[in-house]
């Protein structure tokens, strides 16, 4: 039947609609009233996304434009507005266009108004009967026709199918261009794409409406639609890069990427010829083992002999017939497929045995790929054939849903990801054509098949003509800079452009824009704005860019100018302590500070406002701080921690009294128990100190914390002055706190000297003597207080006896001060003495010696000593009595209740001997309450006293305060469970030494600290971290050795050593802030210390074997210099994108000489060369400029280094050492008198050069020798051959030459203590020899 | 990366001179092809020892704006200091080798650089000079120490400015092309070591290489452990030890 005669009336229609009411899409026999057999095809297009197509928006786009001309006009329509049809308008509108019956229906499935047009039969469009527009959709009921493939089938094989210079391929253009004329005179305008054509065998084309409506059609998207659309999908499947980037960047996994691929092949599921191809990823032999993904199924079955031998013979030649044969496809899923299908097309024999039984049989058998069934389908496993047996499972999985499971998972593994890429290349990718596809024998019989008359509709489809990329491993979460410590891959894309902003600002990277928003935006914002609230926000974001700036490497392309610009902005940040900077106060921050400003400049900035936080309001804040000190403290080691943390500590502990408001006690009594708010500020600090203490033993306590306090006082005895008064309040805290640390022995070590004699005497002294006077009462109270309580506590600590022994000149002081405050009046008839206040007592005096403080006082060292002795020995024994008993202060009761031991003993006693006017020698024993005191006084011989080691309980009775006779002994538990790493030995005595050294010139005392065994032959090079507790060395012995520097060991041995060096080790040199090594044993090797990996391994890149690379510096951090022993040429290597940079000339080339040293001076901006011709010369590191030159000088030069910037020392090997001065010209200013082999810079002017010959040291400060040294033999038996000097901890490191090479003898290193007591220097000189 | 691009671009250009039958070209650039690494500096040289004011000018204009224009600023000052300096250098050759004309020649030409230019106050003189050599103001350039400073930091400067200097666009398109053909190998692995400290918590770093290997344990007795006996003898009997 000819469809184009059939006319349809409203009632066909009307009969039509009703019958495929009800049924799906496809093809349907639809009976009509006149009896009529209508084929019909039935296609059903949603409304959804329906505007996003092309052929929607043609629609809208033109229906604005009518409107706008109509407005122009001033014909009115629709008011002017541009309006989004809906979609019921587009549909009436399109089949009012294309002349189409358009059917509306009610929502109850009733025809509602039927559009009857005459059915008008565009070329190329398959007819429609009607339109049925339902409530959310569209049925297009066509004219039967059969299934046709889409053009877009017949486009992936174009060699085949039309070549561009065939008449075919003008056919379909014309076409083409037919359909597109049959739309525009419709005012329709969609794209078409070749996948909503339609083509049968012979390229005629053919367009069902109801594609046009696909959502994989084009669409045009305006600007704020596609931002909308953005959030809906994520990538627009229609694009296979931003599919191949998604699936780069994990965010579509494996699975999914492989189907989007084969559906761009064209394979579609289910057709045995086109199915879609997925890799076999595991051999099945065992749960772990993969199969290679960079050869072809087909090449691991057959074997790469037989592919060779295929592609030689067979014609055309290929390697591969196909990746998927419909055979395999058929025995894949045997246990699915109808009998007939397998018979068909696997055997017509019907053997089930006959098909793989088992997932690894099947694996073995094929030479084909997988199917993704294997990863999705449970259900292939399982037969639907009584006679087949199921598809086995590998051992390792029980169930196919486990297995699918398994398979999938392994399929997104890393191992599988990281080399899909290759699978993809061979199936889908470069490998298919070409060279390429020869090479990896992939050649592909559809490929390289001639064309043959019937359309290609199926093969290897080439999707990438370049190697598809790799898939990005999993993300790292963040690069911080020590989990990635040297590798910055920003990096590796630069050109050679910016390799060498050695010095000079504001020209290297992204760095102006970093600068920038650091200044402009966020620090002079800060300097501008002071009113509070802004500024908490400013510091929140600020703490934030700067704490960013320090984790990441942005610092890092920072020069040293411009870090040293940023200080002052982040030392301001730690000034402003508000909570939400506690982050900059972390370590972890403070870590990357210390590493990228050194050291040196951390301590002068950063440290001080650390410090301080200590007593910040926040809680927070001061715990963080605190916890940083400790940690800064541990890192540093002993003696920086006592020079800068300490110290500051101790000075900052000072100021806690020193506001009045921080006096203000809590009654007005004596007593020892007065506390104010300074307390609270104190115990901060001494919290800190005493943690300190504990760290690195109780050599702080002695040699630190008392001998601080003693000074305190000291001072306040010579001039006592407001803040000093401060001070010694809270030094009597610390000595009490001190006290509880040390423990027994250690106490009575130092009791007399130190303790007694330097502190608690002075001390009574300043508070009792008439000559001091403070500045306030409450001050001299407070002191008061505080003395006493110390004292009390040592007394009780030391017992009866010591305190007999020692501290009775004390006690006896205390008490007769009382003598100047009160008169003792006999009364005249014999009665009770009277006590009378003095006439001319000091009114400071008399508020602080009341009766009250006599009575604690008495009750203090009774409880002690025993209240016979005291009394006993007390010149002033009834005045004390007398004031002791005296009822008259009203504050009596109130300042004895709560401190007298009622509940305990016989109080009553106690309480008799005050009130019966107190007999001296009273035979009642006083303190009867404690049995071990009445004991030692009925006995009257030593008394072995230790206060609340043996009866605390008792003695908490009878001491009159709060005082917790226990705490002494956790404090001292504490020192010692933790003793592993308290100072011992040799490091004592270099504590002291660093602790009383008051002068910036370096002296010399020969304490041998620890000794560094690990090389076997000489040491030649020892560099030193900023950090000073870890530094590396180099030796002969063909290795580089990395050491930390312990405080607790008297030798040590290696942390780690770097062994891929095959000559002995020239040189040496650290990089990136410590971060990295580069060393030379003639090639030079840049390594990375933390991760143990070698980086870069570089040549000289021209002449011959001989050239060797000898000297390396650096220049900057990324930048190290490196000379050869052949040539007189400078070389500059850039770390950051591992090449060679440039080069430059030391002096001219046509002179032999070569280089022998090169330095760089400490700013970085001039190299100086000492060449073998003798001459010098200093050159520009920027520029290159020869800067000056020397001729001929000696020809023996072994080192250059620089000692301050415009002075540099140039070593020979048989003249002495002469020191170069730059400015204003290059000239020697001073020859040494010896002949050194090595100067080592200390400070700024200071050096010392070393004689390797005799072990002589001598040290320099400026052009003076101050000193000279020989190295005593016991610690040394061969000579020096390297020295390095720790910076802050002022020590040096000393190795040591071979002396028997054959013996591989050890090498030591070893410190010498360099001690800096003002003594001068023939004085020393003395001592030295 | 950037030898191999240079190695491409000279065969590349090689290629392109036979095609076009540029022979003479061809072999010219071969032989410096194979000359030292220094052509840039040579070239000044030749040009200055054969009075060729034309070429070093030209030469000179082409670094100024190729190369010089990518350096910073104190780096270009020193390029103009150079470039007096270079030019100064032209004139005292001539005039020591007696020729004047070639010196005249110079003045004409360069007259741009050494109009109201300070630093060439008084050279207008030189060649008219009886004994320039002897003359006080011109006495240092004719030393040989002078001219040898120069050239080596002209060289030294050269080799900084070439490297400071992007590729020539022909080298770059070769170099995207290598790059692309290479395709994977530009990714980065960055992890390619493993991390030898697994495991190993960042934050607590105190000693830096203390990370790199387990400590090795403290081997000292722990003297701080004392009995009570002996606590009790120090503080009863002797003090001092």
């Amino acid at each position: 039947m000819n469809f184009f005669d059939t006319k349809f009336d409203e009632n066909d229609i009307r009969s039509l609609v009703v019958k495929v009411n009800n049924i799906g899409d496809g093809l349907f026999n639809a009976q009509l009233s006149t009896n009529r057999i209508l084929n019909v095809n039935l296609c059903t297009v949603d409304d959804d996304g329906l505007e996003l197509t092309s052929i929607v928006e043609s629609l809208q786009v033109l229906s604005r434009v009518e409107s706008e001309l109509i407005n122009y006009g001033h014909l009115h329509k629709q008011n002017g507005h541009i309006r989004q049809l809906n979609p019921r308008e587009i549909w009436s509108e399109i089949c009012q266009r294309l002349g189409i019956t358009y059917v509306l229906m009610n929502t109850n499935n009733s025809t509602n108004e039927i559009l009857l047009q005459d059915d008008l039969h565009l070329p190329h469009f398959l007819p429609v009967i009607c339109v049925i527009r339902l409530e959310k959709s569209c049925r297009i009921v066509y004219h039967a026709f059969p299934h046709k493939e889409l053009l877009s089938t017949f486009a992936l094989f174009p060699r085949h199918n039309f070549s561009p210079h065939s008449q075919v391929f003008n056919l379909l253009v014309y076409q083409l261009i037919q359909i597109y004329d049959a739309f525009a005179s419709r005012s329709i305008y969609p794209i078409l794409s070749p996948h909503v054509l339609h083509s049968d065998e012979n390229l005629w084309l053919s367009m069902g409406l109801h594609l046009i409506f696909q959502k994989n059609c084009f669409t045009i998207r305006r600007k704020s639609e596609k931002s909308a659309l953005k959030e809906q999908i994520q990538l627009d499947p229609s694009r296979l890069w931003e599919l191949t980037d998604a699936w780069r960047n994990r965010a579509i996994s494996n699975f999914e990427y492989l189907m989007k691929l084969n559906e761009f092949s064209g394979h579609v599921k289910g057709d045995p010829h086109r199915h879609p191809i997925f890799p076999w990823i595991s051999d099945f032999k065992n749960e772990t083992s993969l199969r290679p993904l960079n050869r072809t199924k087909y090449r691991l079955a057959k074997g790469d002999a037989q592919l060779n031998e295929q592609y030689s013979k067979q014609h055309p030649a290929h390697h591969v017939p196909e990746f998927l044969s419909d055979i395999c496809y058929m025995v894949y899923r045997a246990r699915i497929e109808t009998k007939d299908g397998l018979c068909q097309v696997v055997r017509s024999q019907w053997v089930p045995e006959e098909y793989p039984s088992s997932m690894s049989r099947l694996y073995d058998w094929t030479p084909d790929e997988c199917t993704p069934e294997f990863f999705e389908d449970p259900n292939i496993f399982i037969s639907t054939h009584p006679d087949m047996s199921d598809l086995q499972l590998p051992e390792w999985t029980k169930t196919p849903a486990e297995f699918i499971n398994w398979h999938k998972d392994l399929l997104e593994s890393d191992e599988i990801s990281g080399r899909l890429h290759e699978w993809i290349d061979l199936v889908f990718g470069y490998l298919l054509t070409g060279e390429n596809a020869i090479n990896a024998l992939n050649v592909q019989l559809s490929i390289v098949q001639k064309p043959s008359a019937r359309l290609r509709t199926h093969g290897a489809v080439q999707l990438f003509t370049s190697p598809h990329p790799k898939r990005m491993l999993t993300k790292p979460a963040k690069v911080s800079l020590l989990s990635h410590p040297n590798y910055n891959p920003a990096y590796c894309n630069f050109s050679s452009v910016q390799t060498i902003d050695t010095v000079a600002e504001d020209e290297s990277f992204d760095l102006s824009g970093l600068l920038h928003k650091l200044y402009t935006k966020h620090i002079l914002q800060i300097e501008g704005k002071n009113s509070n609230e802004n500024r908490s926000v400013n510091i929140e974001e600020q703490v934030s860019l700067i704490w960013n700036l320090v984790e990441y490497e942005e610092l890092n392309s920072l020069c040293n100018n411009q870090l040293k610009r940023v200080i002052p902005a982040i030392a301001k940040l730690f000034e402003g302590i508000l909570p939400g900077s506690a982050k900059i106060f972390d370590r972890r921050f403070l870590l990357q500070l210390s590493i990228r400003f050194g050291s040196e400049i951390f301590f002068a900035h950063f440290l001080p406002p650390i410090i301080e936080a200590i007593l910040s309001h926040s809680e927070m804040i001061s715990s963080v701080a605190k916890e940083s000190i400790l940690w800064l403290a541990r890192r540093y080691g002993p003696v920086v921690t006592a020079t800068q943390i300490t110290t500051s500590l101790l000075r900052l502990l000072a100021l806690c009294y020193s506001q009045t408001s921080n006096l203000q006690p809590d009654y007005e009594e004596m007593s020892l128990d007065v506390t104010v708010s300074g307390d609270t500020l104190c115990e901060y600090i001494l919290d800190c100190l005493v943690e300190i203490a504990v760290i690195y033993g109780p050599a702080f306590i002695t040699m630190q914390y008392i001998p601080y306090c003693a000074d305190l006082v000291d001072q306040a005895i010579r001039r006592l002055t407001s803040p000093l008064e401060s001070a010694i309040i809270s030094a009597m805290l610390l000595l009490k706190v001190s006290c509880d640390c040390l423990s027994d022995k250690q106490i009575m070590d130092h009791l007399q000297e130190l303790i007694i004699d330097q502190v608690l005497f002075p001390a009574i002294r300043l508070l009792s003597s008439t000559n001091f006077t403070f500045s306030s009462e409450r001050h001299r109270k407070l002191f008061t207080c505080k003395t006493i309580r110390s004292l009390h506590l040592l007394a009780c600590r030391i017992g009866a006896e010591n305190v007999q022994r020692y501290m009775f000149g004390v006690i006896q002081r205390l008490f007769c001060t009382f003598n100047l405050v009160y008169d003792l009046e006999e009364s005249d008839h014999g009665g009770e003495p009277r006590v009378l206040i003095a006439e001319n007592a000091p009114k400071q005096l008399i508020s602080t010696f009341t009766p009250g403080f006599a009575r604690l006082l008495i009750q203090i060292f009774s409880a002690v000593c025993g209240r016979q002795y005291i009394t006993g020995s007390l010149p002033n024994a009834t005045l004390i009595s007398k004031l002791a008993s005296g009822p008259s202060s009203t504050s009596f009761v109130n300042s004895m209740s709560p401190s007298l031991p009622i509940s305990i003993g016989s109080p009553t006693n106690f309480l008799a001997g005050f009130n019966d006017n107190f007999v001296p020698f009273s035979s009642s024993p006083v303190l009867s309450s404690s049995p071990m005191l009445s004991s030692s006084m009925s006995g009257n011989r030593l008394t072995l006293f230790t206060v609340g080691a043996e009866s605390p309980d008792l003695n908490q009775g009878i001491l009159a305060s709060s005082f917790d006779p226990t705490s002494n002994l956790t404090l001292n538990q504490k020192m010692r469970d933790v003793g592993l790493t308290h100072l011992a030995g040799t490091w004592i005595d270099r504590f002291r030494s660093a602790l009383s050294s008051t002068s910036e010139r370096i002296s010399f005392d020969q304490i041998q600290l620890c000794t560094f065994t690990g090389h076997s032959s000489t040491v030649r090079k020892i560099i030193t971290l900023d950090n000073e507790n870890s530094f590396v060395s180099a030796s002969q012995d063909k290795s580089v050795k990395l050491w930390s520097i312990k405080t607790i060991e008297e030798s040590s041995s290696c942390q780690w050593t770097y062994k891929a060096h095959v000559k002995p080790i020239q040189d040496v040199c650290l990089l990136k802030f410590g971060g990295l090594i580069a060393s030379t044993d003639s090639s030079v090797h840049i390594w990375d210390p933390f991760r143990g990996s070698a980086l870069h391994q570089l040549d000289w890149p021209v002449g011959g074997s001989d050239s060797s690379i000898m000297c390396l510096a650096t220049v900057n951090h990324n930048t190290l210099v490196a000379t050869s022993n052949s040539e007189n040429i400078m070389r500059l290597f850039d770390v950051r994108i591992g090449q060679w940079a440039h080069h430059m000339c030391a002096w001219t080339w046509t002179s032999a000489a070569s280089i022998r040293a090169v330095a760089v001076s400490p700013d970085s901006t001039k190299f100086a060369v000492a060449l073998t011709n003798g001459s010098t010369s200093v050159i520009d590191t920027r520029t290159g400029r020869i800067l000056a030159y020397s001729v001929l000088h000696h020809s023996d030069a072994i080192q250059v280094d620089w000692l301050t910037n415009d002075l540099f020392a140039c070593t020979h090997t048989d003249h002495p050492v002469v020191l170069w001065s730059v400015t204003p010209r290059l000239r020697i200013i001073r020859r040494l008198p010896e002949v050194a082999s090595s100067v080592t810079v200390c400070t700024n002017d200071q050096y010392v050069t070393l004689q390797n010959s005799s072990n002589r040291l001598k040290l320099y400060e400026k052009e003076d020798c101050h000193n000279e040294i020989k190295l005593k033999s016991d610690f040394i038996a061969g000579s020096i051959s390297a020295l390095g000097y720790l910076k802050l901890n002022r020590m040096f490191l000393v190795g040591q030459e071979d002396l028997e090479p054959a013996t591989g003898f050890q090498i030591f290193l070893i410190f010498i203590k360099t001690a800096t007591r003002e003594i001068d220097s023939t004085k020393i000189l003395q001592i030295i020899f | 990366m950037n030898s191999e691009t240079i190695i491409t671009v000279d065969n590349l250009v090689k290629e392109y001179l036979v095609w076009r039958g540029f022979s003479n070209s061809s072999s010219a650039f071969e032989a410096e092809c194979k000359k030292e690494y220094d052509r840039k500096y040579k070239e000044i040289v030749t040009s200055i020892e054969g009075y060729d004011i034309e070429r070093l000018s030209n030469l000179w204009e082409f670094f100024k704006q190729k190369v010089f224009s990518f350096l910073a600023e104190d780096q270009q000052l020193v390029a103009r200091q150079l470039e007096n300096d270079v030019f100064k250098l032209y004139l005292v050759i001539c005039v020591h080798n007696k020729q004047r004309d070639k010196s005249i020649v110079f003045f004409e030409k360069m007259t741009d650089l050494v109009r109201n230019n300070p630093s060439w106050n008084g050279w207008f003189a030189l060649p008219y000079l009886p004994e320039p050599a002897k003359d006080e103001a011109f006495q240092k350039y004719f030393s040989k120490h002078w001219q040898e400073l120069l050239l080596v930091s002209l060289h030294n400067f050269l080799s900084v400015a070439f490297t400071r200097m992007s590729l020539p666009s022909l080298a770059i398109y070769v170099k995207n092309a290598l790059k692309a053909e290479s395709g994977q190998n530009t990714e980065i692995q960055p992890n390619e070591h493993a991390y030898r400290t697994d495991g190993f918590i960042v934050e607590d770093l105190i000693d830096d290489f203390a990370v790199i290997a387990q400590c090795s344990t403290p081997s000292r007795n722990n003297q701080s452990k004392s009995s009570l006996k002996t606590i009790i003898k120090s503080i009863t009997g002797k003090r001092s030890e």
